[in-house]
This record gives structure tokens, C-alpha cells and sequence, in this order.
């Protein structure tokens, strides 16, 4: 039976998104209870709500008005983010049947879609092997991966929408060349500008980033619009049509946003906005950056492993040399590609040009620009090689090395993060899960709670923001609401998991406090105590 | 209705089943559950509503899926707010499934096709 390359393509694709479903649901395969830092449990809590009550809420509920109330300017009482992104969560919790497990799985898939996004665009640009090539080496980006982790979810799906809207960019400029018409390629481009805008705006801004320079290339090279005018204004009104009907309570304050100063302390410790020395810093010597830890900034750990060795570099070459191939060829495939990586430079260092507020977070989709580009670099060293027959045995010869390295390096690295990620003490555990579902079922709906005891509780950490989230009632954790305090959760677990002494008499001190109440709750050596009028 | 005999939607399908079967041994019914309801529910109309473009197969399928993963929500949502979350999920389902139809009516009456517009 002879199997066409069509086929085997298909087989490989499958097998690709395979891994990746595999690899991504790492953290949650073994481990059901929530993961996820700083925003993650706000991410969840929208849809969680709407899935649990069985409708839709637009108004921020108590709990978590202490942290996004007032975050949307133009409606202050309203979700600060369009609701999409957290409606396909709670469609996932209604599909699943299930509070976290379904969840996550979307968050998994919504998280890892740009390999498959990126899959499409460089497979129809550049054929099969930089497509799968770069989308198997995307499987272990830590950029990506790391996100997930900490919980930026409609940012990273919102990231993915650009492939797709530069594969229907290039497609409608390339009918259009040979006279064919096909607005439809606009049309769909901008309902997916309209969907990165309702999970993310960054995504947009990085897709409409890359749109403009390919058209003024194309302008500076044919000497013509590289779209009609028309077909332009259709795909601004629907546009506008899609993004103001299903996020009507907050496109106002996207543009409100936009045109607003940035704070004057913004960055002060950078001195001035014009920091030209960052046009010549690929990572523009950021250290000690208060939102993202310094990995982030370094190369060899965010594109090779975290296992620091001479092999964490592999991609640079490859990625040097794609970029010169891009350059010499100059074909119009690859000023898209030129267009998307220029672009990425840009949007990165804003604050040269006095927009700093967003340029660091840009760096999240700096693999989604290196990696096709790798691959192009890697699969075009065989032809600078004149013989046919070496060129051959060159071109699978280097795939072999790419495939070998990826898993060896990036992907080994990646596995022991992701599969270490079950077992972190930074989760939710299991008897945290239950007082918290406790706390849901039977404290009033506006109480108010500190908690003491939790991981991180002393930082305003991820834990309790996650045991406010679960249990839908509102976790103190700025000290000028103590005063509101209801209830105090006293949770020995993280201490005993930890197994520090230290740790458990300090709260065993504190404990002594309540010695004359009974608590409400005492389960799992977590105790709720209800304090209402005493003074913490 | 489009037909869905293609040798592509028959590699889709066991695509389907492979990553449905694969989601159910990592993370059980529950998994299973989501990959089916996103991909029944959620991609599946908006397939259909693309599937009579003049799009390539491959173009239809990635298409439909990430326009759904927007749309489909949105639509559930704000209708959410008239009668319950799981009754909005269901209308929505069975709009999205006639709108296909209708739209197939409308462009035929008027002899011409979307993307010719």
C-alpha cells in the first residue's frame, strides 16, 4: 500500500499536537488541584462564577473587587477584561462536568494553540519541514510554557490569533497581485484582530505591528497599495461591529488606556524615557525587573534549557543564519517573516520612544518570531551545498540534529518543569480544596477573611489568592483591610508539608489567641475561627 | 447540508478520536468531555458556516476553529444574561447549526457567493 506524503504530513501533525497535549497537561495529570501565580486565579473566577450560578455576570462579584474594582476606568464596577477568554472556561467547566480539571484542559489547549497556529502559517509560506520543525521546537519554548504556568492566559491565546491573521493578510495580497479577488481573506483577518482584541490586546498590537511594516515594504516594492481601500474600510467596520458588540463595557477603556499618560514613576529608576542603548541590547540588560524574573532576559536559558550548558545555545546559529537567509532572498514570504520579526523589535522596546508601559511583556512572543526562523536557518544550510545528492543527505541529516536537540535539550528541560510543576508546594492542596469548599457552603457570601498559615500568606501570594477565588469569598491580603476581618483561616498544611517546626510554632503562638473559641470549621489541621469585632 | 464525505474530513475525524481518546487516558472523563465539547459544540457550527467558501479544506478547519473559540463564547455569554448559561449554550448551538443552511438559501437565491462580494 503506498501512503501519500499528504498523509504521512496529516499522521506527523497529529502526532505533534499529540505530544503537545501531552507535555502541556503535565501539571494537571496527576495533580487536579489549581495551578498558577499572580493573575492565574483571577483568570478563573469569572467563568468559575457564571459556570456555578448558570449565568452570565458582567458586574465584578465581592471578593475580588478588592483587587480589579476600578480597573476598568470607563466602568469601574464592571469585568476589567472583555469576558471571552473567561467564558470558554466556564464553557469548559459545563462541558467537563467538573470545576478544575476542564478548566485547565482549556487553559492547556488555549495556552499551547500557537503551535498550531504557527504550524499553518510557515507550513503554507515555507513548506512541511519548517512548519513542523518550528512548531516541535515551540512544544518546549519556556517563554510560552512559563506563562502558562504563571497564569497570563488570554495574552498567550491572544498571541496565538497572529499566524493566522498574517497567513490571511499574505493570502489576500497575494490574490490580489495576480488579480484574483478574495476579500474574504480580509474579512477573516479582521474578525481575528477582533478576537485577539477580546482576549488580549497585545496580541492585536503585535499582529497589527507586523501588518504594517509587510505593507509598507510591499508599497516601497510594487509601488502600489498592497490592499484595496475598500476591502480595507469593510474590514475596519466589522472590525469595530464585533469587537464593541461582545465587549461593549470595555473596548472604551482599551482606547482610554491607549491615549493615557504613563505614570510619572513608571520606570523611574530607568532615568529617562529615551534610552537609546536599548536599540543595541537584544535584552536591553534587564535585571531585577519587579514582574519577571531574570531568566526571562537571558537566551540560552528561555530558548535552551535550564540545565545551563555549552548545548542551551544550539538555536542562536541556526537563528543567525535564517535571519541572513531571509535578507538574501528578500522573496515575499520572507519580508512577512522580516516584517513579524522587525516588528517584535520594535514593540519590544517601546520606551526608547517614550510607550514603555506594555514593551516587556512583548517579549512573550519572541519564540513565536525565533523559532520558523531556526528552522529556515537549519533547513537552508543544505543549499549552499551545489551537489544534489549531499544536499539530500545534508537536509535530513540537519533535521535529525534539530529533532535530536530540541528533545535533548529543550525538551528535557522543559519536561522536568512541567512535570515538576505536580508537585509544587505552591499549590492549592488537596485539604486547603476542601475548607475552601466549605467556606463557599456555609460562610455569608460578603465575608471576609485572613488568612494565616497558607505558603506566601506573609507576600500577598498566589495560595491565597487561589483560597479566595475557590471558595468565593473574599481573602484578605492587603493590610489596610484587616480591619474587615470575619474569619481567620489558620492553616497548619503548607507547614507540615514543609515539615518546619519553625514554621508550625509560629502559628501555634498565634493560635493561643483564640484558646477560648471553638473554631467553625477544624478539619485537616486547617482551623476557621470566626472573630468578627476582634481586633487581629 | 455540506457533505461531509471528504477524505480530509475523514482524516479530521480520526484526528479527533486519536487526541479524544489520548485526553481521556491523561485526565479521564472529564477530559474526554471538554475535547468532544469543543469540538461538537464549539468549532463544529462554525465549520459548517465556512464550508461552503471557496477556502481551502485546511484554511476551513483552522479558520473555523480559532473564529469559534471567540465567537462561540460571546454569543453564549451576553445571551447568558436573558436566560441560563447552559440554555444560552445550546441555543447558540442550534443557530449556529441552521445559520449554515440558511445562508447556503440566501446566496443561492441570489446566485452569488461570500467571498465574491
Amino acid at each position: 500500500m503506498k501512503i501519500s506524503f499528504r498523509k504521512i504530513e496529516i499522521l506527523l501533525l497529529v502526532v505533534l499536537y499529540l505530544t503537545t497535549l501531552y507535555i502541556w497537561t503535565l501539571p494537571i495529570q496527576k495533580n487536579k488541584m489549581p495551578f498558577g501565580d499572580v493573575d492565574s486565579s483571577s483568570h478563573f473566577t469569572i467563568g468559575d462564577y457564571i459556570s456555578m450560578y448558570d449565568k452570565s455576570i458582567v458586574e465584578i462579584p465581592y471578593p475580588i473587587t478588592f483587587r480589579y474594582a476600578g480597573q476598568n476606568h470607563i466602568f469601574p464596577k464592571y469585568i476589567w477584561y472583555p469576558p471571552q477568554y473567561w467564558a470558554n472556561l466556564a464553557l469548559a467547566q459545563v462541558f467537563g462536568g467538573e470545576r478544575i480539571v476542564p478548566a485547565f484542559l482549556m487553559v492547556a489547549i488555549f495556552s499551547s494553540l500557537i503551535i498550531l497556529s504557527s504550524y499553518f502559517l510557515i507550513r503554507s509560506l515555507f513548506g512541511f519541514w519548517p512548519g513542523f520543525l518550528s512548531s516541535f521546537l515551540l512544544i518546549f519554548s519556556t517563554r510560552d510554557y512559563m506563562i502558562y504556568l504563571w497564569g497570563q492566559w488570554p495574552q498567550s491565546l491572544s498571541f496565538a490569533f497572529t499566524p493566522l491573521i498574517l497567513y490571511c493578510f499574505y493570502h489576500y495580497y497575494k490574490n490580489r497581485k495576480d488579480n484574483k479577488n478574495m476579500p474574504i481573506y480580509i474579512y477573516i483577518a479582521s474578525l481575528l484582530l477582533s478576537a485577539q482584541f477580546l482576549f488580549h490586546p497585545q496580541g492585536m498590537i503585535a499582529s497589527i505591528g507586523a501588518l504594517v511594516i509587510f505593507s509598507l515594504i510591499m508599497l516601497a516594492k510594487n509601488k502600489k497599495f498592497p490592499f484595496s481601500i475598500k476591502h480595507l474600510a469593510v474590514a475596519f467596520i466589522l472590525f469595530w461591529i464585533v469587537s464593541a458588540a461582545f465587549a461593549p463595557f470595555n473596548i472604551g477603556n482599551f482606547f482610554a488606556n491607549l491615549v493615557a499618560k504613563q505614570p510619572a514613576n513608571y520606570r523611574q529608576s530607568e532615568g529617562n524615557n529615551f534610552q537609546f542603548d536599548k536599540l543595541f541590547k537584544w535584552y536591553q540588560g534587564i535585571k531585577n525587573d519587579a514582574g519577571l524574573p531574570d531568566f526571562y532576559f537571558e537566551y540560552d536559558k528561555v530558548h535552551g534549557s535550564f540545565q545551563e550548558n555549552i548545548f542551551s545555545w544550539w538555536t542562536l546559529p541556526f537563528l543567525l543564519i535564517g535571519l541572513f537567509v531571509l535578507v538574501y532572498r528578500r522573496s515575499e514570504n520572507d519580508f512577512l517573516m522580516l516584517s513579524w520579526f522587525v516588528s517584535f523589535y520594535f514593540l519590544t522596546r517601546l520606551i526608547v520612544f517614550g510607550f514603555g508601559q506594555r514593551d516587556i511583556r512583548m517579549f512573550a512572543y519572541e519564540a513565536h518570531v525565533f523559532y520558523p526562523i531556526i528552522a529556515i536557518g537549519l533547513i537552508s544550510i543544505s543549499s549552499f551545498f551545489r551537489q544534489e545528492s549531499l544536499r539530500k543527505y545534508l537536509r535530513f541529516a540537519s533535521i535529525a540534529l534539530f529533532l535530536i536537540l530540541a528533545i535533548f535539550v529543550n525538551g528535557k528541560s522543559a519536561y522536568q518543569t512541567l512535570n515538576g510543576m505536580q508537585y509544587s508546594i505552591g499549590r492549592i492542596n488537596p485539604q486547603q480544596y476542601e475548607a475552601s469548599e466549605w467556606i463557599r457552603s456555609n460562610l455569608d457570601e460578603k465575608a471576609d477573611i485572613y488568612d494565616i498559615g497558607t505558603l506566601g500568606y506573609q507576600n500577598f501570594a498566589a495560595k491565597v489568592k487561589w483560597l479566595g477565588v475557590l471558595s468565593q469569598r473574599h481573602f484578605i491580603v492587603n493590610d489596610n483591610e484587616i480591619n474587615l476581618t470575619d474569619y481567620v483561616f489558620l492553616d497548619y498544611t503548607d507547614a507540615l508539608l514543609l515539615r518546619n517546626q519553625d514554621y508550625v510554632n509560629s502559628l501555634q503562638n498565634f493560635e493561643k489567641n483564640f484558646q477560648s473559641m471553638t473554631p467553625v470549621y477544624n478539619k485537616n489541621n486547617i482551623r476557621v475561627y470566626k472573630v468578627a469585632g476582634i481586633k487581629i | 447540508m455540506p457533505e461531509l464525505k471528504s477524505e480530509d474530513n475523514i482524516l479530521l475525524g480520526i484526528a479527533v478520536i486519536l487526541i479524544s481518546f489520548a485526553s481521556f487516558l491523561m485526565l479521564g472523563t472529564a477530559g474526554l468531555r471538554v475535547i468532544l465539547g469543543i469540538v461538537f459544540i464549539m468549532f463544529l457550527p462554525f465549520y459548517l458556516l465556512l464550508h461552503n467558501s471557496s477556502l481551502s479544506q485546511q484554511e476551513k478547519i483552522a479558520f473555523s476553529f480559532f473564529i469559534s473559540i471567540a465567537l462561540f463564547p460571546s454569543l453564549v455569554y451576553w445571551l447568558g444574561f436573558a436566560v441560563s448559561f447552559r440554555i444560552s449554550i445550546i441555543a447558540v448551538f442550534l443557530l449556529l447549526l441552521i445559520l449554515p443552511y440558511i445562508i447556503s438559501k440566501i446566496s443561492k437565491k441570489h446566485g452569488k457567493s461570500l467571498e465574491s462580494s
